[in-house]
């Protein structure tokens, strides 16, 4: 779906390379996590995903077809995208009005595009939020909006960019409860970006970032498995791991199977 | 310094369509040197109720008592001008608070406002700077050319060097990634350990609350529900499911690993003390 | 701070003025600071008064509510009353001072053009409470679309108008916070000597700039990757409708207008 070759990043003020030598290969209907702490580049992979940064070297191909200057808008509209601060992608004035944003930027007719937004606020339920403005919502409101915003024009690619960072942990867990449910519902890929390791448990695949390199991939439990990997990255272990650990040899576990097997 | 709110309600846009009460006939009293959680689902009015403790936020009706001081309804300038310098106030993202050229000039805003010279406001600056680890060598640097979490550092220090006497903590680690939420926290406890000031921590995450309060204050819809001890509150599970709270890790663990029969008779702060408490109880 | 500012905020609600469509506010509010000027004697301006009250009775909005958003431009009518109180001669001499006179036409045409004034303030203060600024917004829009054919970016006026709209109880909140940050460490910007309340604004107004471009260059980013190419090919979620009433408002104005024309002296 989405391959990254060899992708190398510099920025233009920094002597260092903020992305060095990085291949993915994001498979379609896949729930990928991206871990990393500040500063470990995976910021900067996601604008270059997403064709705001082009790579200092390497390539992207998106469906096999290698991204340049002149297809990348096109391409661009295969994505959609949730960033980290729900204020400042909130571009309507009421929630049905930024639901329909996207849309509107791609000419749907207007009955189409009525009920496009109305699906898409009830699948985030939203719909009797829909004449509310803003700043009367609360982070995680904000947040399911802009899903709702980002799932209304179809996207084959969903991109969670540290989008539960400023929420508090209800408004967390909500979203991430939320995803889950359209991951199963819909066949989208999502590629979900955050600093916090207790976030990525129910993700298919994952990636965990450090210093502009990758410094493990592997299914969920084998991330959680490597510890030395996770606390060299500055990475905190979600409590369930440092019990299993200390106390079971390190094995991964969730904490209903932990608390089964003391 | 003891501070005292006897009978305080606040309302907003009083007698206008908007009229809202945050607050109402709220009486109880924060004392000096203890670490106090204040907590509450969103809009119980935490934020309302630690403003009004540094006079942000005057009382609609009843009275605020910070040490000699009284803070009314039509309170004067000049005494909640001096409330601020013993209540200091960090709020959410504190490092966006930050405006002047140099490191050590945005600190000394403060201690300057209350009245120091600007020697001395400079020599207790490089001080609380010191303190908190921040090289000297960054004292003459631009604030907006550092990390995030440097920022934050110079943020606290600027309240830190007013030297207040109580010390207001408006959910401190809310958008911080976890390991920054740690430091953070573990510094707020070591500058009420070796400063001894009193603190008052708002916050969202049960956890902390157990792990470094002594007392805690529990709101709801703008009254004071329960209040107590810490430890003894945030173990009753009914209670915390009644107000929308959340069960801190290690408790939920602990009444877990009961239910299963362990004979764990004491309940550690956090998940590190339980290891190191229990950590032969279990043989796999 | 802020709480007794009506001008340019929104009272959701359904009433009949509500509902009306915004052009026809907008066009009927325009019409209305041109009738203001017809009254010139007691019986127009009685008519006048009446008429507004009118509005806002149907608008289910309170007479002392909607004055008291007119604090904010109490200096203004002080001032206008003042002028014609000393300025305007004619009629009898109601105080004589020596260095001034107050005479009777003075009176009578300071309350006349301080009426006139209040008028016009309660009268948009109506339409921008009963309005949402979105509506507003695509109102102008609609209305002044004849003008793109002189080239002038009416949807980028409109969308950014809009967006600024959007963005005002945010970056209000922001002040907010960033004011009570400020001024627990000490800032006394609203008192002292007017040199010193103005430095004391450099600590408030740079952390403000620095958030707003924060802002601007998320939001920026947030529209691009929402697939916004400007004007062209876009469509519309919002359809302002035109009905009957909207139709029926606009004559009953047009014959109140007449109205105070024939009535004038």
């Amino acid at each position: 779906m989405i391959l990254l070759k060899n992708i190398s990043y510099k920025y233009s003020e920094s002597s260092r390379y903020a992305l060095n030598h990085i291949s993915i290969d994001f498979k379609k209907s896949e729930f990928v996590s991206i871990i990393g702490h500040n500063g470990s580049g995976k910021s900067t992979l996601v604008k270059i995903i997403m064709g705001i940064l082009t790579p200092t070297e390497g390539e992207v191909y998106i469906d096999g077809e290698k991204v340049t200057e002149e297809n990348y808008q096109t391409i661009r509209d295969k994505f959609s995208i949730v960033f980290q601060n729900p204020d400042n992608q909130f571009v309507g004035a009421t929630v049905e009005d930024d639901v329909a944003f996207g849309l509107e930027n791609r000419g749907v007719p207007h009955e189409t595009m009525k009920e496009k937004v109305e699906l898409a606020l009830k699948e985030v339920g939203m719909w009797e939020f829909r004449t509310h403005e803003p700043h009367r919502l609360s982070g995680g409101q904000k947040q399911r909006v802009a899903i709702a915003g980002a799932l209304v024009t179809n996207p084959d690619v969903l991109i969670m960019d540290e989008s539960t960072s400023m929420l508090d942990p209800t408004g967390r867990r909500d979203i991430l409860s939320l995803l889950k449910e359209i991951h199963k519902k819909r066949d989208t890929t999502i590629i979900y970006i955050t600093h916090d390791l207790t976030e990525i448990e129910d993700s298919d695949y994952a990636y965990v970032m450090n210093k502009g390199e990758i410094a493990s991939e592997g299914k969920v439990y084998e991330i959680y498995e490597n510890t030395d990997v996770l606390k060299e990255s500055n990475l905190v272990l979600p409590f369930n791991i440092e019990l299993s650990e200390a106390l079971m040899q390190g094995d991964y576990m969730s904490y209903e199977e932990l608390v089964k097997r003391l | 310094m003891n501070i005292h709110l006897n009978n305080v309600s606040v309302v907003y846009q009083k007698k206008t369509p908007f009229e809202f009460t945050a607050l109402k006939d709220i009486s109880t009293e924060f004392n000096e040197g203890k670490f106090y959680g204040v907590i509450g689902h969103t809009g119980s009015g935490k934020s309302t109720l630690v403003q009004l403790l540094n006079g942000l936020i005057l009382p609609t009706t009843g009275e605020v008592k910070v040490g000699d001081d009284t803070l009314l309804p039509k309170t004067k300038q000049k005494v909640i001008h001096r409330v601020k310098g013993r209540v200091g106030i960090v709020f959410q993202f504190p490092e966006h608070q930050l405006f002047d050229e140099t490191v050590l000039k945005d600190v000394t805003f403060g201690p300057i406002n209350m009245g120091k010279s600007k020697e001395e406001a400079e020599e207790i600056s490089k001080y609380y700077l010191k303190r908190l680890n921040v090289d000297e060598s960054l004292f003459d640097e631009s604030p907006f050319d550092l990390s995030g979490g440097q920022m934050r550092k110079i943020a606290l220090a600027g309240i830190l060097a007013m030297e207040p006497d109580v010390l207001i903590l408006d959910e401190p680690t809310a958008g911080l990634d976890p390991l920054s939420h740690i430091e953070t926290m573990d510094l707020f406890k070591s500058i009420h350990e070796t400063l001894g000031i009193t603190i008052i921590l708002v916050t969202h995450d049960m956890n902390d609350v157990f792990n470094y309060t002594d007392e805690v204050k529990i709101l709801s819809k703008g009254t004071l529900a329960v209040e107590g001890d810490t430890h003894e509150l945030l173990q009753d599970e009914t209670l915390l499911k009644d107000y929308q709270l959340e069960v801190p890790n290690v408790v939920r663990l602990v009444h877990d690993l009961r239910q299963k029969g362990y004979q764990l008779d004491e309940m550690p702060r956090n998940i590190q003390a339980f290891i190191s408490t229990y950590k032969g109880v279990f043989d796999v | 701070m802020f709480d007794s500012m009506l001008l340019g905020r929104y009272i959701p609600g359904d009433s009949i003025i509500h509902r009306l469509d915004a052009r026809a506010k907008l066009i009927a509010t325009a019409m209305f600071m041109v009738i203001v000027f017809f009254a010139n004697n007691l019986v127009t301006y009685l008519l006048l008064i009446g008429f507004v009250l009118v509005i806002l009775k149907l608008a289910k909005l309170g007479v002392m509510f909607v004055l008291n958003g007119l604090k904010i431009i109490l200096v203004l009518l002080v001032f206008t009353f003042l002028m014609h109180l000393f300025l305007t001669k004619g009629g009898p001499v109601l105080v004589d001072a020596k260095i001034f006179t107050i005479e009777l036409e003075g009176v009578i045409k300071g309350l006349y053009i301080s009426t006139r004034l209040i008028m016009l303030v309660v009268i948009t203060t109506i339409m921008t409470l009963t309005t949402s600024p979105i509506s507003l917004t695509d109102a102008l829009e609609k209305l002044a679309s004849p003008l793109k054919v002189f080239k002038v970016p009416v949807h980028e006026i409109a969308m950014m108008t809009s967006i600024s709209l959007r963005f005002i109880p945010t970056l209000m909140d922001e002040t907010d916070k960033i004011i009570k940050a400020q001024s627990s460490r000490g800032s006394t910007f609203m008192t002292g000597p007017v040199k010193n309340r103005i430095k004391a604004l450099i600590p408030i107004v740079i952390p403000l700039f620095i958030s707003a471009f924060q802002r601007a260059e998320d939001m920026a980013v947030a529209m691009e990757v929402r697939g916004y190419k400007g004007d062209e090919g876009r469509t519309h979620y919002r359809l302002l409708i035109w009905h009957r009433r909207d139709t029926i408002a606009l004559i009953i104005l047009v014959i109140f207008g007449v109205l105070l024309w024939m009535l004038r002296t």
